[in-house]
């Protein structure tokens, strides 16, 4: 008995090395993208605050209707591809939905510029955002969120190159009967 | 050209070190002492075909030729020389290059010194794995790693993005990555020399030797190297930190953990013949470790600063890994009990007893390191659940140990070997605990609050105590040749070691940061210093903008800025005003824009900073000087009473 | 000199005063959440957008009173567990703390076992220590030191 110690150490490093190993080789390499839904299925967090043109903006106000939070900075690349897309779902469902923008880490004139410059009329949002976002669980713009009439938080979408009108008139279709 | 030339290098390397390794195991096995010659021969081309390639790399990137893909990707006409010339080892493909070369190097070196040797079964094994790892990496460099893939130049191209910004704004960072992996690969030869003895089943004494330096020569530099890290962080990142327990760090660390656990035990191998199965298996865990090491930082399985963009290598880095562990765990299963020495520790407040507790030390001190960067990966497997393991759980869970550590460095320099008295304890111990006492009555003294550090402190003075009377001890009996040799070069170790802890202790507690928005002429008070800040300064250089903030900080002006590369990437370049009791470190956050009139400026105010990088260099100092012959030459094997006058036997 | 050395850092201890100040409370917060939009940073590391927003929050909140579990809290319900870089003491998370403390314990005892062992050894062939495997080593060593010195000489 006295003389296995080795071979009987050696076995039990194998294994727990062979299970490191498997754990390695099985993780996925992709880990950022899907890391914080915690909002998902929860009420959306208030936004008070005021937009680009001056105005008070309260999200409440908009219970009812379905809402697009979409979060923006005019440097950012995924966010100038997805902008015309909101533009036209915002055009393709003027009634039942109502999209929402708030700026993060940018400034207000360049904001501004960014909707000049790629039009869309709803309100933007420019004051209080870092609070907003963190409220919001973003982590980095774009992200956009999808509120249900109900006022809660149905989907959220983390991605470089942003969402589709298409991906959100789906979301919506598919949301439609739980509210 | 430069393809041609690369490819041409990588293939000769890669091809000559397969078939110097078959010719050398054909010609052990026939013996042949013709093909083994031939072996030998063929495995010179390895470091030919390294540094040819290595070249072909170099100039392309002098020579900005944007047909090969990694200077495209990573090269541009406006990085400054140094830079440029570091670029070679910035991205993935580069520094398996760097790999490459650094064990072509060895190699080389494992050639010349053993020349005389080659027919010797130990050393032609040890050279077959050497020559299998470097076959490894040059087969790397020809499928998934290739650093001499070309690539059209789409038209209206001018300039390439050139090297992350991060890696271009610190000298550190040219000389940082060379310097780690001569550490890291350095373990490849005690590493090879331990398969060599567990293949052949030698694993006397004889072999240790042939590996000491070598494993000295590795540690140092991966020491070096992990601290030129810390440095380059301290200097780059500009939040007051330098350890921030990333994967990549915790990567560099692991090995070192067990390479300096080895190289405490082989002390009780060398002198009393015992815990061989146990010094194999550090050395074959050291060597694992860069492995994993490297798989971690080029996989992107965990998550961390440091991680290369992703490739097709990770898997192929865990089956190599896995082939190693195999590979040593299996012949130490086999072997192991063949090989057990006979002996036994008499007691464990003995030179010995101490070693293995120091063993123990590091082994959990290694664990905790490597539990803490996979335990996420665990539990998001077993659990579906995410969760973090950070700088706070880690400094919680090896504090202890860094105490315990700390205690035993007090303690083990003054024990004999065998067993001591409580007697002898008390003598040899009491000017070392005095010399702890007067330290920490000094900290409190000066204002040091809180029991964490001010145990720290204590234990350090106490462990310096120690240090310095082994020093003074030897020095006294043999002059300058009191400071050379193993003991007390490792004391000197040790004195780095201590100025490392007491750094650490101070600079993680009394660390003291603020920030504040300021426009021209205002003036804040923090950290018994006053900061003025009299304006912006622009200045434009080939590769970037950089715009800095004056702050006068008692009188001295300092200039943290924030780099605008000519990519669009923005950097802080925080400016640290070093002095020897504390450092000021000022970050310029953002800038001034419409929100906002003033400055963000981040100030970080830590005491004793400076002691980590001396710390460092006196660790490498000590190293240089344990590597140091001494004149005496005590073989390991004689027996204590030898009639020797080692400084070993002394204390 | 114990009493001297537990009188200091007695003092030291006490003296400390206890109550941190918001900036070192933020400082301490800060260094524990994770930077959202990072590989495995704090927000106190990471100047991205997200980071300084947080450490902005962190800093109003400390401010406006809250605790600090408070305010972790917040952000666990905000960005999920992961956000903090201090792993839950409960629960299956919770034995990251404990499986070093066993591994150690494990450490330990093997080594007691090693020493109770070499002790029976010892005891058992007679000579404290030495075995005659160990005396054949000496012998063998002694013999070759001859052998080598006397090469040397002959040199």
């Amino acid at each position: 008995m006295k003389h296995r110690s080795a071979a009987i150490a050696a076995a039990i490093v194998a294994v727990v090395i062979g299970l490191l190993i498997a754990l390695l080789a099985t993780s996925d390499t992709q880990q950022s993208s899907t890391a914080n839904f915690e909002i998902v299925g929860k009420v959306a967090p208030p936004i008070e605050a005021t937009t680009i043109d001056g105005e008070e903006f309260d999200l409440r106000s908009l219970r009812g209707k379905w809402v697009v939070v979409n979060f923006f900075a005019s440097w950012c690349v995924g966010c100038r591809v997805e902008h015309p897309e909101l533009v036209a779902f915002s055009e393709s469902r003027p009634q039942d939905a109502q999209v929402v923008s708030v700026m993060f880490g940018d400034t207000e004139q360049a904001a501004r510029d960014f909707f000049n410059e790629l039009g869309g009329s709803w309100p933007a949002v420019v004051s209080n955002t870092g609070s907003i976002a963190i409220d919001f669980g973003v982590t980095a713009v774009p992200e956009t969120l999808l509120v249900a009439p109900s006022g809660r938080v149905v989907q959220k979408w983390v991605s470089a190159s942003g969402v589709t009108s298409e991906t959100l008139n789906a979301a919506i279709a598919s949301f439609q009967g739980d509210l | 050209m430069n393809v041609a030339l690369g490819d041409a290098g990588v293939v000769a390397a890669f091809v000559a070190a397969l078939t110097a390794a078959i010719s050398l195991i054909a010609g052990h096995v026939r013996d042949d002492e013709a093909l083994r010659r031939t072996g030998i021969r063929v495995a010179w081309v390895v470091l030919g075909g390294a540094v040819v390639a290595s070249i072909a790399l170099e100039r392309a990137l002098i020579t900005r030729d944007f047909t090969v893909r990694y200077v495209f990707e990573n090269g541009s006409h406006r990085t400054p020389p140094l830079y440029n010339f570091a670029t070679a080892w910035s991205s993935l493909e580069g520094s398996i290059l760097l790999w490459g070369l650094v064990v072509a190097l060895y190699l080389s070196v494992v050639l010349v010194k053993f020349r005389k040797r080659m027919g010797d079964p130990l050393v032609m094994w040890a050279t077959v794995v050497i020559l299998v790892v470097a076959a490894f990496f040059f087969g790397l460099m020809i499928g998934p790693a290739d650093p001499f893939q070309t690539v059209t130049i789409p038209a209206g191209f001018i300039d390439g993005p050139g090297p992350n910004p991060l890696l271009q704004d610190n000298w550190l960072m040219a000389v940082h990555p060379p310097i780690l992996y001569l550490g890291y690969v350095g373990f490849t030869v005690p590493f090879a020399f331990a398969i060599a003895a567990l293949i052949t089943g030698r694993v006397g004494e004889g072999w240790l030797l042939e590996t000491r330096r070598w494993t000295l020569f590795a540690w140092g530099f991966l020491t070096v190297g992990i601290i030129l890290g810390a440095w380059w962080a301290y200097d780059v990142l500009g939040w007051g930190g330098y350890w921030g327990w990333d994967p990549v760090e915790n990567a560099s660390l692991l090995p070192w953990l067990t390479g300096t656990a080895y190289l405490h035990s082989v002390m009780i191998q060398e002198r009393r013949g015992m815990l061989r199965v146990w010094n194999l298996s550090l050395l074959c865990a050291t060597f694992s470790l860069t492995i994993l090491g490297t798989f971690i930082t080029r996989s992107g399985v965990i998550e961390s600063v440091h991680a290369f963009s992703e490739s097709g290598i990770g898997p192929v880095l865990l089956t190599f890994f896995g082939v190693i562990m195999v590979v040593s765990v299996g012949l130490i299963g086999w072997r192991g009990d063949e090989l057990r020495a006979p002996g036994s520790i008499d007691s464990p407040l003995s030179r010995e007893g101490s070693f293995l507790a120091n063993n123990v030390l590091f082994a959990v001190f290694a664990f905790v390191v490597l539990l803490g960067t996979v335990f996420p990966l665990i539990v998001e497997s077993l659990r579906d659940e995410r969760i973090s393991v950070g700088v706070p759980y880690f400094d919680r869970m090896t504090m202890p140990i860094g105490m315990a550590l700390l205690f035993l460095m007090a303690v083990a320099p003054v024990l004999p070997w065998r067993k001591a008295s409580g007697e002898l304890l008390r003598t040899r111990l009491e000017w070392p605990a005095w010399a702890g006492v007067a330290v920490l009555v000094f900290a409190v003294a000066v204002g040091a609050r809180g029991a964490t550090p001010l145990l720290a402190f204590a234990l350090a003075g106490f462990a310096a105590g120690a240090a310095i009377r082994q020093i003074a001890l030897a020095t006294r009996r043999n002059g300058w040749r009191g400071f050379v040799g193993r003991t007390n070069g490792g004391m000197i170790v040790h004195l780095g070691v201590i100025l490392i802890a007491v750094a650490l202790a101070a600079s993680n507690s009394y660390l003291r940061q603020a920030e504040f928005t300021m426009v021209p002429g205002d003036t804040v008070t923090f950290a018994e210093a006053t900061f003025g800040f009299d304006g912006l300064e622009v200045t434009d250089q080939s590769a970037k903008r950089v715009t800095a903030a004056l702050i006068t900080v008692d009188g001295e002006t300092m200039r943290p800025a924030i780099s605008q590369y000519a990519s669009g990437q923005t950097i802080g370049t925080p400016d640290t005003s070093v002095g020897w009791t504390r450092d000021i470190q000022l970050a310029l956050i953002a800038l001034p824009d419409e929100n906002s009139e003033g400055v963000l400026v981040r100030a970080t105010s830590q005491p004793l900073i400076v002691w980590l990088w001396n710390g460092g260099l006196l660790m490498a100092i000590g190293t240089a000087l344990s590597a140091f012959p001494t004149r005496f030459h005590r073989r390991p094997t004689d027996p204590v009473s030898a009639p020797v006058v080692s400084s070993a036997a002394a204390g | 000199m114990a009493i001297i050395a537990i009188a200091a850092l007695t003092f030291g201890t006490i003296a400390d005063g206890g109550t941190r100040t918001e900036g070192e409370r933020v400082t301490a917060l800060t260094s524990t959440i994770r930077c959202p939009q990072c590989r495995g940073q704090s927000v106190a590391e990471s100047n991205v957008t997200i980071a300084r927003e947080i450490r902005a929050d962190i800093r109003t909140r400390v401010g406006a009173g809250e605790t600090d579990a408070q305010i972790r809290q917040v952000y666990i319900d905000r960005f999920g567990r992961s956000i903090v870089l201090t792993p839950d003491g409960t629960g299956f998370t919770g034995l990251v703390w404990i499986i070093p403390v066993v591994a150690a314990a494990l450490a330990v005892s093997v080594v007691g076992f090693a020493f109770s062992r070499w002790r029976r050894e010892a005891s058992s062939t007679g000579e404290p220590g030495t075995s005659s495997a160990d005396r054949q080593l000496v012998d063998r060593a002694r013999s070759e030191r001859k052998t080598s010195a006397s090469r040397r000489t002959s040199k």
